[in-house]
C-alpha cells in the first residue's frame, strides 16, 4: 500500500510538471510581440513595447523564460491580471472560496441524487423507475449547461418571489457574504450545476450498483437470512459509497466546464466566470494562471481519488 | 434471422456431434443482428438519419435567405423576432434569418465537425494507445503521462484559450477537437492492448519474425475493434455537445456559418430570448442538439451491449 501511493504521488509530480510544460506551451503559441502589444496597447511607442519585452525577459532564450515561469508558480505567482489590473492570486483568493460554495452544494445534493436513485434503479432493475431514471439521465447528459440554465430561467423567472433572473444576481452576488445573504440568488445556479454533476454520475451510480448486486456476498447475506433493507444498507450502500469517491475525484474536471458555464451564464463571480471575462478581453496571462490551477486541482483530485479509494476498499492490494 | 447469404454445402453434410453449435458469423453479422434486436438503437439510428437529411436535404426542399437579414417581412411586420407565420415556419432570430433555414445549415456543420472530429480524434487515439501498450516499458510511461497531462486540463477551458489566440475556421476546429478528444481513446486501447500483446497468436506472429506494425495492424487493433466503435459514438457526441458549449460562449465560427450553439448564443445573450418569450429561437436548436446527442448516444449504448466491452466511461 505505502509502496503505491509513493508510486502514484511520483505519477503525480510528473504529470504537474508536465502541466506547466504545457501551460507554458499554450502561452507560447502567441508571438512575443503580439503578446507585449496586447498587454501595453495599441497606443504604446515602440519603445514601451520593446521596455515591456525586456522587463519580462520575453525575448531571452525558451529555457529562461520557462525556469522563470517555474520559479514564479513555486512562489504562488499565478500571475497578473492586466485588464483587471490584479495579481491572479487576489482574483482567486476572492473567487475560489464563492465555487466552493457553489460547486459544494451542487455536489453534495447530486450525490444524494444519484446514490439512492442509483441503488433504486439497481434493485428494481427494467422496471418503471429504472426506466425512468436512464431516460431522465440519457436527457440531462445530451443538455448543454447552458441550455439547461435558459430552460430553468424560462420556468422559474416568472416567478420573482422565489427566484432571480439572472441580471438581478449580479448586484448582490459580489462578495461571499452577499450571496449568503441572498441565498435566493443561489437556487437557479446550483439547480443547473446540480442536474448537470447528476447526469455525470447517475449511470455510473446505477451500474456499479448492478455490479455490486451480482457479487457474492450478497448472495451469502441474502442466503443467510439477512432481511433485504440490511442488505442494501451494510452491503450495498456503503460499497456504493466508495465509487462515489473515485466518481468525484474523475468528474472534477466536467464540475469545472460545468461551473464555468453556470457562472458565466448567471454572473456568478467564481473562477471560471473570472476565465470567461478574461478570454473576452484577451487577457492570456490571467488565463493561463486560471488553467494552471485548474489542472492542478484535477490532478490532486484524481490523486486522492486513486489513493482514497485504495485505502477505503480493503479488497484493493497493489 | 435468415442465413440466405451462407454458402449451401454440396450433398450431404453431418453436423458436429454433440449438437450443432450456432455460428457467431462475422463481427458485422454479429453487430447487425445484436443491432436490430434493440429497439432504442434503431430508433436511435433512424433519428440520426432524419437529422443527417434535414441538414443536407432541407436546404434543397427549404430556400430562405441566410446570406442577407430580412429587416422587412413580405406582410410588412418586421423581420427580426418574428413570431413563427406563413413563410417563416418556425419564426425569425434576432438579425432577421429565418430559424429553419438556419437549423438546416447549423445541422450541417454540426454534424460536420462532430462526425470528423470523433473520427479523427478515435483514430488518433487508437494509434497512439496500441502504440503505447504494445512497446511497454519506458516508452508507455511516458506517453500514458502525457495523456495524464492531456486529461488535467477540463477542454473548454483549454478551447476557450486557444479559440481567443486563433480565430477559428471549420477545419481547425476539428483540429482541435481531435486534439482534445484522443485522450480517452488512447487509455481504453492501451490498457486492452497491454492484454491482447500476451495472447498466442500475437506471440506466435512476433516469433515469426513478424514486426511490431503488423502486429498491431493485424491482430491488435482488429481486436480492440468493439472499444473503437463504442468509443467513436461517444466521441461524436461529446464533440458535438463541446463544439455548441464553444459557440455559445461565443469562441467559435463567425455568424456566417451558423451552429447550433452560435443559434442559441444570439437567442440567450443577444436577444434574451427566455426572458421575452422567443421560444422558437430557443426550443428548436435546443431540441436539435438533444435529438442528435440521444440518438448517438443509444447507438453506442447498443453497441457496448453487442461487443459487450467494459468502458470506464459512463
Amino acid at each position: 500500500m505505502t509502496g503505491y501511493i509513493i508510486r502514484r504521488l511520483g505519477q503525480a509530480v510528473i504529470v504537474t510538471m508536465g502541466v506547466t510544460i504545457a501551460t507554458f506551451g499554450l502561452l507560447h503559441l502567441i508571438p512575443a510581440d503580439s503578446l507585449a502589444r496586447q498587454i501595453v496597447g495599441n497606443r504604446a511607442t515602440h519603445q514601451q513595447l520593446q521596455a515591456f519585452i525586456d522587463q519580462y525577459g520575453l525575448n531571452r532564450s525558451i529555457w529562461v523564460q520557462y525556469w522563470k515561469f517555474v520559479d514564479q508558480l513555486l512562489h504562488g505567482n499565478l500571475g497578473y491580471s492586466y485588464h483587471l489590473n490584479k495579481s491572479v492570486d487576489t482574483i482567486l483568493s476572492q473567487s475560489v472560496s464563492k465555487d466552493i460554495l457553489l460547486g459544494g452544494i451542487s455536489l453534495v445534493l447530486a450525490t444524494l441524487f444519484a446514490v439512492p436513485f442509483g441503488i433504486a434503479q439497481a434493485v428494481k432493475r427494467n422496471g418503471w423507475l429504472d426506466s425512468a431514471g436512464t431516460g431522465i439521465s440519457f436527457i440531462l447528459y445530451a443538455v448543454p449547461q447552458y441550455l439547461l440554465a435558459a430552460v430553468l430561467v424560462i420556468i422559474f423567472a416568472e416567478d420573482q418571489h422565489l427566484v432571480q433572473i439572472p441580471a438581478l444576481v449580479n448586484q448582490n452576488a459580489q462578495t461571499f457574504t452577499g450571496i449568503l445573504a441572498h441565498p435566493t440568488n443561489l437556487i437557479l445556479p446550483v439547480a443547473t450545476l446540480t442536474l448537470s454533476i447528476y447526469a455525470l454520475f447517475s449511470r455510473y451510480m446505477r451500474s456499479s450498483a448492478i455490479d455490486t448486486l451480482a457479487q457474492d456476498y450478497i448472495r451469502t447475506a441474502r442466503s443467510k437470512g439477512l432481511p433485504e433493507h440490511l442488505v442494501l444498507r451494510r452491503h450495498l450502500l456503503r460499497n456504493s459509497l466508495i465509487s462515489v469517491v473515485t466518481l468525484i475525484g474523475l468528474s472534477i474536471p466536467g464540475i469545472l466546464t460545468a461551473g464555468l458555464i453556470v457562472e458565466e451564464v448567471f454572473n456568478y463571480p467564481g473562477v471560471g466566470y473570472y476565465y470567461y471575462q478574461a478570454a473576452v478581453s484577451g487577457d492570456f496571462d490571467e488565463m493561463l494562471g486560471i488553467t494552471v490551477l485548474v489542472a492542478m486541482v484535477t490532478v490532486i483530485g484524481n490523486l486522492i481519488a486513486d489513493i482514497g479509494y485504495a485505502v477505503l476498499d480493503p479488497r484493493i492490494r497493489y | 434471422m435468415t442465413f440466405t447469404n451462407l454458402p449451401v454445402p454440396e450433398g450431404p453434410v453431418e453436423g458436429p456431434e454433440g449438437g450443432d453449435v450456432e455460428s457467431e458469423g462475422s463481427a458485422f453479422r454479429l453487430f447487425v443482428r445484436t443491432f436490430s434486436e434493440n429497439k432504442l438503437a434503431v430508433a436511435g439510428l433512424v433519428t440520426l438519419v432524419v437529422i443527417a437529411g434535414f441538414s443536407w436535404l432541407g436546404p434543397v426542399l427549404y430556400h430562405s435567405n441566410q446570406s442577407t437579414p430580412t429587416l422587412i417581412l413580405p406582410n410588412g411586420l418586421k423581420g427580426p423576432n418574428a413570431a413563427p407565420g406563413p413563410g417563416h415556419p418556425l419564426g425569425m432570430d434576432n438579425s432577421g434569418f429565418d430559424v429553419l433555414g438556419r437549423l438546416m445549415i447549423g445541422g450541417r456543420i454540426s454534424l460536420e465537425i462532430g462526425f470528423i472530429a470523433g473520427l479523427a480524434g478515435t483514430v488518433i487515439g487508437v494509434t497512439y494507445g496500441a502504440v503505447s501498450g504494445y512497446f511497454g516499458k519506458w516508452l508507455d510511461m511516458l506517453l500514458m503521462r502525457i495523456v495524464d497531462v492531456g486529461l488535467a486540463f477540463p477542454i473548454i477551458f483549454l478551447f476557450v484559450y486557444i479559440s481567443s489566440v486563433v480565430k477559428p475556421s471549420e477545419s481547425l476546429l476539428i483540429l482541435l477537437l481531435a486534439v482534445v478528444t484522443w485522450l480517452g481513446p488512447a487509455r481504453l486501447v492501451r490498457g486492452e492492448t497491454l492484454s491482447l500483446k500476451t495472447r498466442e497468436y500475437v506471440q506466435a506472429l512476433r516469433t515469426m519474425g513478424g514486426g511490431a506494425v503488423r502486429s498491431i495492424g493485424r491482430h491488435i487493433v482488429p481486436n480492440t475493434i468493439g472499444t473503437i466503435v463504442v468509443t467513436i459514438t461517444f466521441q461524436i457526441a461529446d464533440a458535438i455537445i463541446v463544439l455548441s458549449t464553444l459557440q455559445f460562449l461565443g469562441f467559435g465560427l463567425p455568424p456566417t456559418d451558423p451552429t447550433w450553439g452560435s443559434m442559441l448564443n444570439n437567442a440567450i445573450n443577444n436577444a434574451s430570448a427566455q426572458v421575452n418569450g422567443y421560444w422558437w429561437q430557443i426550443y428548436p436548436a435546443g431540441l436539435m442538439i438533444i435529438l442528435t446527442v440521444v440518438a448517438i448516444n443509444l447507438i453506442g449504448d447498443a453497441l457496448r451491449d453487442s461487443f459487450e466491452v467494459r468502458l470506464q466511461k459512463r
